[in-house]
């Protein structure tokens, strides 16, 4: 028995768009911690705000102890861990 | 004799997170328990304790001799603190204390510390082992070799003890300290040996020439590829042990003669079929790429390169008898192996000049290493040392032990060192969260190189190219900031003025936002990444094939 569930957040080229802006744009990387949704629309990446949402809970998850990991684009969630 | 062997933490706080065990309090403790002496090992640097904490645990137990360890300079204070406090409760204990400083500063060591009844010089283990020896049997100990003691003239030291011969004639060091390590600093702990003592080179910053010379030599012992292969096999046995520092200055050495002897302990490390991840020091002038190649095949994966210097000038001044091309070469040679470096150099000397400050940077920085903590490395006087002499005989040495300084020739140098000093603090921890996500990297690719997992390896490897852009934008940015300082002095000059002040309370601020942002994005990072958790199972739990099931079961 297991409550895992799997979630797309982003497409893994997305995702790495991202992380590459996070590293090389300062000033994107003040923008996005601060409001992600707002930052990553500038940068002209489509993301529904749901799936954002999901991508920083889960980030927020983890920080928090959670069990939860990203895989090849996909946040694999999880109550009961693995 | 019920003997306790100490370590006491560092008086200031640092960012340095010791992370080894003390091979000295180790190797000490099995000499006295091979003479059936009881010991116990307090290492308060590496369980964190406090000073008075330190000072309390020691009042708890009854011990017929305290030995002190100063590992370098800055646990002198500490110490110093430590003993006292012990003889104002009523410690009756024979204290004694050894290591480099206290053999090259015996003199003021036993001075500064009026609890102090010994100092073991050079090599300790013969040393304490005959004083344990003596105070059991109640005979007087003063005149034991190696020893130096307070007398009416302040000081007097008797004869060294000549050095261990034949290092495989040493019980393996005792580890007891090893649980606490592998149970409470699984990020950062590793586990550490040593292939031998001493070190053939003739580095005019390093006293180890003379720690070995004065006994009468030789200047560098190793011990057999058996001996050291039997200590990794018992530590993967025994205690699980999966990766491997070894401490030696230099692990290989030169000549073919040394490349066949580490070949064979190559050979050796496969023939008993040990799965560990092994790091090393080398000279630069040492990496052979055939040899290196061969190493990482059997667990070899990151090396530490005593680099010091890009300028030819002050290379020769260090008298460290290699080129910059060097230096280029042996990490070209490295990356190209996929072994990680961590590169020792000293970016700030008597003799660097300003100019010399730029282009050095210049020089390292365009290495793409982690080299954050080389830039803020100030050239050090240790006692023994050829460059100690020199700046002595020249009268360039200023204050008294511990507190050794110089001025730079180049008075703008000292300048830039200060700000620097005082501003890069917060900046520098990046650095060694830099270290820490390299090393999880480092483990997990082992790992699944190890288990054959590649699918993983493939995921990980992907994640050190992110970790190696990340890492390349910080030393860019640290570059930036390091050379305003530099532009800064260029055109005020060494006037100590308010204008000083004000620039580097900025300075101190702007290192403090890229900490901010770069701290936030590292651990952003680490969150996001499947492979750098470092669960329970990191070393002997779930093991990597287990991990990967965990992943793959849920891949859609």
């Amino acid at each position: 028995m297991s409550d895992r569930k799997t979630i797309n957040v982003v497409n893994e080229d997305t995702f790495e768009a991202i992380l590459t802006r996070l590293i090389d744009d300062r000033e994107f990387r003040q923008a996005f911690f601060e409001d992600p949704e707002t930052a990553t629309e500038k940068l002209g990446i489509h993301i529904t705000p749901e799936e954002l949402a999901t991508y920083m809970d889960v980030v927020q998850s983890r920080i928090e102890g959670g069990n939860v990991s990203f895989v090849e684009g996909l946040v694999l969630c999880s109550s009961s861990g693995y | 004799m019920r003997i306790l062997l100490a370590k006491c933490p560092r008086a200031h706080v640092s960012h340095f997170e010791e992370n080894s065990e003390s091979l000295a309090l180790g190797y000490l403790g099995a000499a006295l328990r091979e003479h059936d002496h009881e010991i116990e090992l307090l290492d308060a640097s590496l369980t964190g304790l406090s000073l008075s904490e330190t000072a309390d645990k020691i009042l708890q137990g009854e011990y017929d001799i305290l030995g002190f360890t100063l590992a370098d300079p800055t646990f002198i204070e500490s110490t110093f603190k430590v003993i006292s406090t012990l003889r104002d409760n009523g410690t009756k204990s024979h204290i004694i204390m050894g290591g480099h400083s206290p053999t090259f500063h015996y003199r003021e060591i036993l001075q500064m510390s009026p609890g102090l009844d010994s100092v073991a010089m050079y090599e300790g283990e013969g040393t304490i082992v005959e004083l344990a020896n003596h105070l059991e049997q109640g005979k007087d100990w003063h005149g034991i070799r190696g020893l130096a003691y307070r007398s009416n003239n302040g000081a007097e030291c008797n004869a060294p003890r000549p050095l261990i011969r034949n290092l495989d004639d040493l019980s393996f060091p005792v580890r007891d300290t090893l649980p606490f390590l592998m149970e409470h600093k699984k990020e950062t702990g590793v586990v550490s040996m040593a292939g031998g003592r001493g070190c053939y080179a003739n580095c005019g910053f390093c006293s180890i020439k003379a720690f070995c010379s004065v006994p009468g030599g030789p200047s560098w012992r190793l011990r057999s590829n058996q001996d050291i292969v039997e200590e990794m096999e018992y530590l993967v046995k025994a205690y699980g042990v999966k990766e491997i520092l070894f401490i030696d200055d230099v692990f290989v050495g030169p000549g073919q003669e040394s490349i066949e002897r580490i070949s064979e302990l190559a050979d050796e490390i496969e023939k008993r079929k040990l799965k560990v991840m092994l790091s090393v020091s080398e000279r630069v002038d040492n990496i052979d790429e055939g040899l290196f190649r061969r190493l990482r095949e059997v667990g070899l994966r990151q090396v530490l390169l005593g680099a010091e210097s890009g300028d030819q000038q002050i290379l020769d001044y260090l008298g460290k008898g290699i080129t910059p091309e060097q230096i280029r070469r042996a990490v070209d040679t490295l990356q190209g192996l996929d072994i990680d470096i961590s590169l020792a150099f000293i970016n700030f000397t008597p003799i660097t000049r300003l100019e010399q400050l730029i282009e050095n940077l210049r020089f390292f920085t365009g290495l793409k290493l982690n080299v954050l903590q080389g830039m803020l490395n100030r050239f050090q006087i240790y006692e023994g040392t050829p460059l100690a002499q020199k700046l002595n005989s020249a009268g360039l040495v200023k204050g008294k032990f511990p507190n050794l300084y110089y001025v730079s020739a180049d008075r703008r140098v000292d300048v830039v060192y200060e700000i620097v000093q005082n501003s890069f603090g917060t900046f520098l921890s990046v650095a060694y969260e830099l270290k820490k996500l390299e090393r999880l990297l480092r483990i997990r690719l082992f790992e699944a190189e190890a288990g054959e997992t590649y699918a993983e390896a493939a995921l990980i490897k992907r994640e050190r190219i992110r970790y190696q852009k990340m890492m390349n934008k910080i030393m860019k940015e640290a570059e930036e900031l390091f050379l305003e300082v530099v532009n800064f002095v260029l055109v005020s000059g060494v006037r100590k003025n308010g204008n000083i002040e004000s620039f580097t309370d900025r300075m101190m601020q702007a290192s403090a936002n890229s900490h901010k942002e770069w701290m936030r994005l590292i651990q952003f990072f680490r969150n996001l990444s499947p492979v750098l958790g470092f669960p329970e199972s990191s070393r002997g739990g779930k093991s990597t094939q287990q991990r990967r099931r965990g992943i793959n079961s849920v891949r859609p």
